[in-house]
C-alpha cells in the first residue's frame, strides 16, 4: 500500500508552476523530497496539508482524498515543519494540552520520555526555546500520537549538528520500533544520505527523476574523476555534469561498465553523495 | 471530548497564555466597569481587545499550520471562532455586569433596568462587532481587517457617546419589552452575524495559506 499518491498535480503559484505527474509513496519507508530552496518542496506539503488547492490533479493520503470533507485521518498524521504554528507565547504544557484532546491515541508516557531525552522543561514558553528544541518539541508532538504518516519540511533546517544528529538519531530510533512511513523535504542531502530509503529530486516544480530506492539510485551512478587528457567527445557522451579544472574532470555517469571500458584504470570511480547526484542533475538540466 | 469544544478550549488556552495583554486589558475593563454608566465602554474595551489580539495571535503565529494538523475540517475551525466569540460575549457580559452592579451597590445608584438595558446593548453591540470583525479576520487576515475594524470601532464609539445617561434613564423607564428599538437592534445584530458567517464560511473553506 502507498501512504501517499499524487496524480496529475498542478499548481500555479504567480510565476512558479508545480507538475507532479505522478507519485506514489510506499508505506513504511523514509522518502527524502530533495529540492533547492524554491524548488517546490514547501508547496507539495502546503497542497498535501490543504493550505493550498491544487489546481489540477489529486493527492491521496493513507488512502484518503486529502480535500474530502471528513478530516478523521489526519489524526494518523504528523507534522513537523520550520513553522510549527504553535502560539509562542503558550508554554509547551498549555500547546500540549491544547492538541492531545484531539488524538485518542496519544501517548502520554511516550510525550514525556521525549521530552525527558530532549530535557525541556513543560513550564517553558515556546518562544523561549532555542530554534533547535522548538523542532524538538514539535517531533515530540508529532510522534507522540503515533502517527501512520510523518510529514516533515526542512525539519532540521537551522539546527547545528549536534541536535540534528540527535533529532535524526531518534527519528530513526521511533521510525523502527513503529514502522512509520516519513516524507521528509529537505535540501540539505548529508540528512537523506543517512536516513533515506527512497529519493525524489524536485526541481524547478517538476521532478527530475522518478522515485526510486536510494541505494539502486547510488549504485547506478558513479562519480568519475580523469585527466583532462581524456576527455574526448566519445567520452563526454557518457557523462553528466561535467567540471573541468587545470588537473582534469569530474562527472557523472549511468553508464559506469562503458566509462571504464573508455578510461579504464587511468579515472576515478566513487560512489556518489545524494549531493553529487543532485547537483549533477540540477546542473545537467540547465546545460 | 468534542472536537467543537476542543478547538473552543484551545482558543482560550491561547488567550490565556497571552499573560500580558490579558492583564492590560482585565485592568482597564475592571477600572472602567467600576466607574458609574460605564459598563458600555468597558465591554467594548475587553471584547474588542481581547477577541481581536486572539485572532491576531493566530494570525501572526502561523496558527493554520497547526490546524492544518488536526484531524478537523475549515468548516468546523470557522465554527469554532464563532462559538468561542460568543462564550466571549457571555463572559464579558458577566464579568461587566457584575462588577457594574456591585459599583452602582457601593455608590447606592442601583437601577437594574438601566443595567438591563446596558447589557442588551452590550451584547448587541458584540454581536455586531463579532459578525464583521470575525469572518473578516479569518478571511482577510489580521493585517488587513484591522483597518475595517479600527474604522468599525471608532463609528460603534461615536454611537455610544450619544448614548448618554439622561437617554439611558429615560429608556429605563419604559419597560424594554415594549419598546421596539432595542428588540430591533437585538434581532439585527442576530441577522448581520448571521450573514457574516454565511459570506464567510465559504471563503474560509476555500482560502490558500500562501505565505510561510
Amino acid at each position: 500500500m502507498n501512504s501517499i499518491e499524487i496524480h496529475d498535480l498542478e499548481k500555479t503559484l504567480g510565476s512558479f508552476h508545480l507538475s507532479i505527474p505522478h507519485l506514489e509513496v510506499p508505506e513504511g519507508y523514509i522518502t527524502g523530497f530533495i529540492g533547492e530552496n524554491g524548488a517546490g518542496k514547501t508547496t507539495t506539503i502546503k497542497l498535501m496539508m490543504n493550505h493550498l488547492f491544487p489546481d489540477q490533479g489529486q493527492i491521496s493520503l493513507l488512502g484518503n482524498d486529502s480535500r474530502q470533507k471528513d478530516q478523521h485521518f489526519k489524526a494518523q498524521i504528523g507534522y513537523v515543519g520550520d513553522v510549527a504554528g504553535f502560539t509562542i507565547q503558550a508554554t509547551l504544557r498549555q500547546l500540549k494540552e491544547m492538541t492531545r484532546v484531539f488524538y485518542s491515541q496519544w501517548d502520554e508516557a511516550l510525550f514525556n520520555q521525549l521530552m525527558s531525552r530532549f530535557e525541556l522543561d513543560l513550564r517553558k514558553p515556546f518562544k523561549d526555546l532555542s530554534k533547535g528544541q522548538q523542532k524538538q518539541f514539535s517531533l515530540a508532538m508529532a510522534l507522540a500520537h503515533h502517527p501512520r504518516l510523518l510529514l516533515m519540511d526542512e525539519p532540521t533546517t537551522n539546527l547545528d549538528p549536534l541536535i540534528r544528529q540527535d533529532f535524526l538519531d531518534i527519528l530513526q530510533m521511533q521510525l523502527e520500533q513503529e514502522g512509520v512511513t516519513v516524507f521528509f523535504s529537505s535540501h540539505i542531502t548529508s540528512d537523506l544520505d543517512k536516513i533515506a530509503d527512497f529519493i525524489l529530486f524536485i526541481h524547478k516544480g517538476q521532478p527530475l527523476l522518478n522515485m526510486q530506492p536510494k541505494d539502486r539510485l547510488l549504485e547506478t551512478h558513479r562519480l568519475v574523476k580523469g585527466p583532462a587528457a581524456l576527455f574526448t567527445p566519445e567520452t563526454r557522451a557518457h557523462l553528466l555534469n561535467v567540471t573541468k579544472s587545470d588537473f582534469g574532470y569530474t562527472a557523472l555517469t549511468t553508464q559506469y561498465g562503458e566509462t571504464y571500458e573508455l578510461l579504464g584504470q587511468e579515472a576515478i570511480y566513487d560512489v556518489p553523495t545524494l549531493e553529487d547526484l543532485f547537483i549533477g542533475y540540477v546542473r545537467g538540466d540547465r546545460q | 471530548m468534542n472536537t467543537m469544544i476542543a478547538l473552543v478550549k484551545a482558543d482560550f488556552i491561547k488567550l490565556f497564555s497571552l499573560k500580558k495583554t490579558l492583564l492590560l486589558f482585565g485592568i482597564i475593563t475592571m477600572g472602567f466597569a467600576l466607574l458609574p454608566q460605564m459598563l458600555l465602554f468597558s465591554f467594548a474595551v475587553a471584547l474588542y481587545g481581547l477577541l481581536y489580539t486572539a485572532l491576531a495571535y493566530d494570525d501572526s503565529n502561523g496558527a493554520y499550520y497547526w490546524y492544518g494538523t488536526l484531524p478537523v475540517n475549515r468548516r468546523q475551525i470557522f465554527q469554532s471562532k464563532y462559538l468561542f466569540a460568543l462564550a466571549m460575549i457571555l463572559l464579558l457580559i458577566l464579568i461587566t455586569g457584575l462588577l457594574s452592579t456591585l459599583s452602582s451597590l457601593v455608590t447606592g445608584n442601583a437601577s437594574p433596568e438601566a443595567l438591563l438595558i446596558s447589557m442588551i446593548i452590550a451584547v448587541t453591540g458584540g454581536m455586531t462587532f463579532t459578525a464583521i470583525t470575525l469572518p473578516l479576520t479569518l478571511c482577510l487576515g489580521s493585517a488587513k481587517s484591522r483597518i475595517y475594524a479600527l474604522i468599525l470601532y471608532i463609528g460603534c464609539f461615536a454611537a455610544m457617546g450619544q448614548v448618554d445617561h439622561a437617554w439611558l434613564e429615560a429608556i429605563s423607564r419604559i419597560p424594554w419589552f415594549a419598546f421596539p428599538f432595542l428588540p430591533l437592534l437585538f434581532l439585527g445584530s442576530c441577522l448581520l452575524l448571521a450573514l457574516g458567517y454565511v459570506w464567510g464560511i465559504g471563503r474560509y473553506c476555500r482560502k490558500e495559506f500562501k505565505a510561510e
